[in-house]
């Protein structure tokens, strides 16, 4: 029989084939989607974000980690489409202009999603617009951008500035983040969070959506 | 906001900064141009910001009485990294001695300093980021005659190119420019007065540096250099004369005095793109890849780690942010290589022993410091290979050292995180270009590493820590300034012009941080295995 707490275990080992495995068997034997979800994938990748937070693991660990997430969340989300499971909101994330560094975008992503968020990738060197038009196509709550250089930073202001002048700035929380980024420049462009990393910037996601 | 005035005295010259409430004066006199040594980088940690406040000196704070007599604080003595006016004040600096810090300026070319010049002379200077080396030389010896080292005072405005990007986006290219066009001079005029020679008889200079020092030595704007795709101004090779690229510097007086006499020709050697300069073309010139058969890799191990692979045929680049840790930046007690800075670690059972530059009492850790305490925490296991702290040292660090004072120097769990991304950094990026070049470490014949902390680091430890693969052990030499190498081969006549020319035109650049491969050799060298 598929113990819930042993996908949990799993995933923070970062065994993506074993996860996929006792999702499946979990699935078979007609558990509930949501209990896997939430007390497998997702309280496994939150042990690993709290860890990372702390340093006690490092950048490999959360990769790893996350692939073993994305392998369940793989034949999970049919099943949670069935069982009408919503997320817990929807984040358009990307690097902003100029800017190529993916990394750090990504492990963001992959806490986002680990708190249970769908995550809308839109890549690197983004266009202010080209976040607020997938934002509105996909009906996201959150955008959240990285730089990681302070010759790019300036592009986080004119999403903000776009999103303003279409009228549109209280319909989105706005994160940022990336080495140089603050919470003096956050205030500065008018930001509604910064956060310095990304296990907190998923908690502080979670706890904007779900005020 | 609340604005008030500081009157800064230096060297019998007055000056009025007008300031704001919330800075501290390092910051204040930073952005007014005015340049005082802050090897910390303003943490209160190295006490060499000191200023004296003649009128209305702030309170001493704790690190103040630990920096400073009690006679000093009385006298208005303060650290001006600590120092936060918030009222009109008056304040003197004594011009400090730069000469303490570690300048890098050997290379491979041929170095006997002896006899007068016979024939022409030349001036070679490589233009760092932190350090300027100039050197003059017999041209066509290439024999070297004499050599001055100094500090880029850019370095006031912030560490690294980026910060300097910024800073000349923000409006203050100019200031970036004059500072740096100073420091060229007054190097040059203790050059010429140092070594008897007549200015008449320079023939040449020739400069090498990176793409963002040779754009604000010529004055262009830096606005493509910070964004992708990064497109610089001009990284042709750049000639004009010397009294023209100096022409208002040379009016003012001093010990630049004696370059009014100098008619000789600039050249600013060329770059193969923003984030692979003419201090790398000038280092694969005097590293000799126009001629080699088998490929070689060149690496420069700084906060952009630059490196190279390739023979006379076809050559790749890139670059790689390393970030500052090589240099003790982003450390809990990293410093520069200045004295007083750990340089060796030894650890066993009973605790740390440790060297530091110049014999002085222990105050940080300088780059080789760093390298040399995580391969000796990895050597007894005080390390996993996951980079995690033995759990006795996890919240507070391993303790090094102490200082005079008594505050522990310590190694911690953030310090080793650092490290694992600037080490594995280096080696996606030299994994990488590799990759793109279709070798093996093992076909790789030679490995040059460039630079200041790769002339002082052991090899030994680099590849102890996964920095480099082990294949790399019994090819690799250190090369020190092969940047100021590379101009001093440039001035020995027009074939090494045309050797250097092949070279950039020979070379491609690939960008590694969108690139998957780079990405995944990221991940994995991030481990200790």
């Amino acid at each position: 029989m598929a113990e819930i707490h042993e996908i949990s275990e799993f995933l923070q080992k970062g065994r993506a084939k074993n996860v996929k495995a006792l999702v499946q068997e979990a699935i078979d034997e007609g558990k509930d989607p949501k209990e896997i979800l939430n007390d497998g994938l997702l309280a496994g990748m939150m042990v690993i974000g709290e860890k990372f937070k702390n340093n006690e693991v490092f950048v490999p660990e959360v990769l790893v980690a996350a692939r073993a997430l994305n392998a369940g969340l793989a034949i999970l989300e049919p099943k949670l489409i069935e069982v009408g499971n919503e997320p817990v909101g929807k984040v358009v994330i990307g690097t902003v202009k100029g800017d190529l560094h993916d990394i750090g975008k990504n492990l963001v992503a992959m806490m986002m999603k680990g708190v249970g968020f769908e995550v809308i990738d839109v890549g690197v060197d983004v266009e202010p617009a080209a976040f607020i038009d997938k934002a509105e196509e996909t009906g996201a709550n959150i955008i959240c951008m990285s730089a990681l250089l302070t010759t790019t930073m300036p592009s986080m202001q004119a999403v903000i500035d776009e999103l303003s002048s279409r009228g549109l700035r209280d319909k989105y929380i706005v994160m940022v983040g990336g080495a140089p980024v603050n919470q003096s420049f956050a205030d500065q462009i008018g930001a509604d969070y910064y956060t310095p990393d990304a296990a907190t910037a998923a908690e502080t996601a979670k706890a904007a959506v779900t005020k | 906001m609340q604005k008030f005035e500081i009157k800064v005295i230096r060297d019998n010259r007055t000056c009025i900064v007008l300031a704001e409430e919330g800075k501290n004066l390092l910051e204040q006199l930073r952005e007014a141009g005015i340049y005082i040594s802050a090897a910390c980088g303003g943490k209160g940690k190295c006490g060499k910001c000191k200023v004296r406040m003649t009128m209305g000196a702030t309170e001493a704070t704790e690190a103040d009485c630990r920096f400073l007599e009690e006679a000093e604080l009385a006298a208005g003595w303060r650290l001006a990294c600590l120092s936060y006016p918030a009222a009109d004040c008056t304040l003197e600096i004594v011009s400090d001695d730069e000469s303490e810090f570690e300048v890098v300026a050997e290379h491979r070319e041929e170095q006997q300093e002896h006899g007068a010049a016979a024939g022409a002379c030349a001036i070679a200077v490589d233009i760092g980021t932190t350090t300027l080396a100039i050197q003059l030389v017999e041209r066509e010896s290439k024999r070297l005659l004499h050599t001055v080292t100094g500090i880029n005072h850019q370095r006031a405005y912030g560490a690294d190119v980026i910060s300097r990007i910024q800073t000349s986006n923000d409006g203050k290219g100019a200031e970036l420019t004059e500072s740096i066009r100073q420091d060229l001079l007054r190097g040059i005029g203790r050059l010429l007065l140092e070594y008897p020679v007549e200015p008449e008889q320079i023939g040449a200079v020739a400069i090498a540096g990176n793409t963002t020092m040779g754009h604000l030595l010529m004055g262009y704007p830096c606005e493509t250099l910070g964004v992708y795709p990064f497109t610089p101004v001009n990284i042709e090779t750049i000639s004009l004369p010397f009294e023209d690229l100096f022409q208002e510097q040379l009016t003012q007086a001093g010990e630049q005095e004696i370059c009014r006499r100098i008619r000789a020709e600039v050249t600013l050697l060329p770059g193969i793109s923003t984030y692979v300069g003419a201090d790398i073309s000038a280092g694969l010139l005097s590293c000799g890849f126009d001629r080699l058969e088998e490929p070689c890799i060149l690496i420069d191990l700084g906060t952009n780690g630059e490196m190279a692979i390739g023979n006379k045929d076809r050559i790749l680049v890139t670059s790689t942010a390393a970030g500052p840790a090589f240099e003790g930046g982003n450390i809990s007690c990293g410093m520069g290589s200045v004295p007083g800075a750990i340089c060796k670690v030894r650890i066993q059972d009973n605790g740390a022993e440790v060297a530091t530059i110049g014999d002085k009492p222990p105050v940080g850790l300088c780059g080789t410091g760093v390298i040399e305490t995580v391969c000796e925490l990895l050597e007894q296991e005080l390390i996993d290979e996951t980079g995690m702290l033995e759990e006795d040292y996890f919240d507070d660090g391993y303790e090094l050292a102490r200082t005079p004072e008594g505050e522990p120097i310590v190694f911690t769990q953030k310090d080793v995180r650092e490290i694992q991304l600037a080490k594995s950094a280096v080696r996606a990026g030299v994994e990488t270009l590799m990759r793109r070049y279709g070798v093996t470490p093992g076909e790789v014949c030679h490995v040059y590493l460039a630079g200041g902390f790769g002339y002082k680091i052991d090899l030994a430890k680099t590849i102890a820590i996964g920095m480099l693969p082990e294949e790399f052990a019994e090819k690799t030499t250190a090369v020190g300034n092969s940047s100021l190498g590379g101009a001093v081969e440039y001035l020995a006549g027009p074939e090494a012009g045309r050797r250097l020319m092949q070279i950039v035109e020979r070379s491609t650049e690939i960008e590694l941080s969108s690139d998957k491969d780079f990405n995944q050799f990221y991940t994995d060298y991030m481990f200790f295995e």
